[in-house]
């Protein structure tokens, strides 16, 4: 039942970096999430739709990406996959060296990004309490509008 | 319909509960108490070896128990009847222990003070994985009579933890397809650092080694 601290925090997350002046809504959460992560993902889903009720986020898909168990080799440095059920794959592609390396991912989870959607162009051209115009350009997709929207915080 | 873009977000979404963990861990140091979290199924024998491993350290340190269980005392009374210093964190049904609680459960220690802190995680090898305690070192206990083949079924337990403990050794005798080369193998599929005890509370056998390796633990931590 972690499910349920995990959505909680999602929800609290989405919700704060969503709060800029021009957003309307989310449409969507990626949340990348790793293989030795125990999450039930359509429990996941559902929780969220309960959790993000009344906020910017009810109606938001969420997509999840899941990431495999990837180890670094301590003798070459290299990155490979490793599959627990496969003995061959604990060796290194490329120095051959057995079982020995370090996880470096498969535990991780995050929210990498949230789409947006702005306010109708006659609302976003209301300038914001601060004083400035919150005229960030719809589709803007190197974040460069957040920072903006930030900046005046 | 307007146009949508993307916002970079890059957040972990156990941000809040680690930054406390870390916090909390910090403090622990500072005071000089090395903070143990011992996790493992119902009945593997968490409370049994923490008694014997703790009979073995008092005589030189201090040491204080936080037992985390869903619902009753049993365990925290069964430590004090030790003689030993212990609170119940009771997690009302929940099936793991976050920061908030620990800071809590050991709140409730008031003044008191410890060279050793354990927490008696809850019994289950799925969810208490997924959350930092603030402890120094983690170990999972595995009991023989559970069977060797867990580490299939609950991988990241086995990848979190800097120790895994197979309790009950006596049993061995009695489960010989126990294969004990298959689990040091699988076990350290993911963590190939992990180091292995076999122990049994009830011969004694194994206790001094993991004695001596939390012992060395606490050494390396606290510089
Ligand atoms: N034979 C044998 N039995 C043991 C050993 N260690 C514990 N037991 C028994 O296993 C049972 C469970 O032990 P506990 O120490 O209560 O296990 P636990 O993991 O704390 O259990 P919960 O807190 O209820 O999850 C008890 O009956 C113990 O006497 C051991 O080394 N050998
Ligand atoms: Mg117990
Ligand atoms: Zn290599």
């Amino acid at each position: 039942m972690h499910e349920m601290a995990f959505v909680r925090n999602v929800v609290d997350i989405v919700v704060e970096e969503a709060d800029v002046p021009d957003v309307a809504e989310v449409r969507a959460v990626h949340i990348v999430i790793g293989e030795g992560r125990d999450i039930v993902e359509d429990f996941f889903e559902s929780l969220f739709r309960y959790l993000a009720r009344g906020t910017v986020a009810e109606q938001a898909e969420v997509i999840l990406y899941r990431t495999p168990y990837m180890v670094r080799c301590k003798r070459c440095g290299f990155i490979f996959h490793v599959n627990v059920f496969d003995r061959e794959s604990l060796a290194c592609p490329v120095c051959k060296a057995y079982r020995e390396y370090k996880l470096v991912s498969g535990l991780e989870f995050y929210i990498s990004k949230i789409e947006v959607a702005g306010k109708e162009p006659s609302e976003s051209q209301i300038p914001s309490p601060e004083g400035q115009l919150a005229s960030v350009p719809a589709g803007d997709e190197t974040g460069q509008a957040k920072q903006e929207g930030t900046a005046t915080a | 319909m307007n146009e949508s873009r993307m916002i970079e977000v890059k957040r972990n979404i156990l941000a809040d509960n680690d930054r406390a963990a870390d916090v909390f861990r910090e403090a622990r140091k500072a005071e000089g108490t090395f903070f143990i979290d011992v996790m493992a199924s119902p009945g593997a024998g968490k409370t049994t070896l923490l008694l014997a491993l703790i009979e073995q350290l008092r005589a030189h340190a201090t040491c204080g128990v936080i037992e985390a269980d869903l619902e009753s005392e049993v365990d925290a009374l069964k430590i004090k009847e030790a003689g030993v210093s212990s609170v119940e964190l009771n997690t009302r049904g929940v099936c793991h222990v976050e920061m908030g609680m620990v800071e809590k459960a050991l709140a409730a220690f008031g003044e008191l003070r410890f060279d050793y802190l354990f927490l008696e995680n809850i019994g289950n090898l799925v969810c208490p994985a997924e959350f930092d305690t603030g402890a120094h070192v983690r170990v999972m206990l595995l009991s023989v009579p559970e069977g060797y083949d867990k580490v299939y079924k609950y991988p990241p337990m086995f990848a979190v933890v800097d120790a895994l403990i197979v309790t009950k050794s006596d049993y061995l005798s009695l489960n010989p397809d126990f294969d004990m080369d298959a689990l040091y193998r699988q076990a350290r599929v993911l963590n190939p650092d992990l180091d292995i005890f076999v122990v049994s509370a009830r011969t004694g056998q194994g206790i001094d080694e993991f004695a001596a390796w939390v012992r060395s633990c606490r050494e390396t931590a606290m510089v």
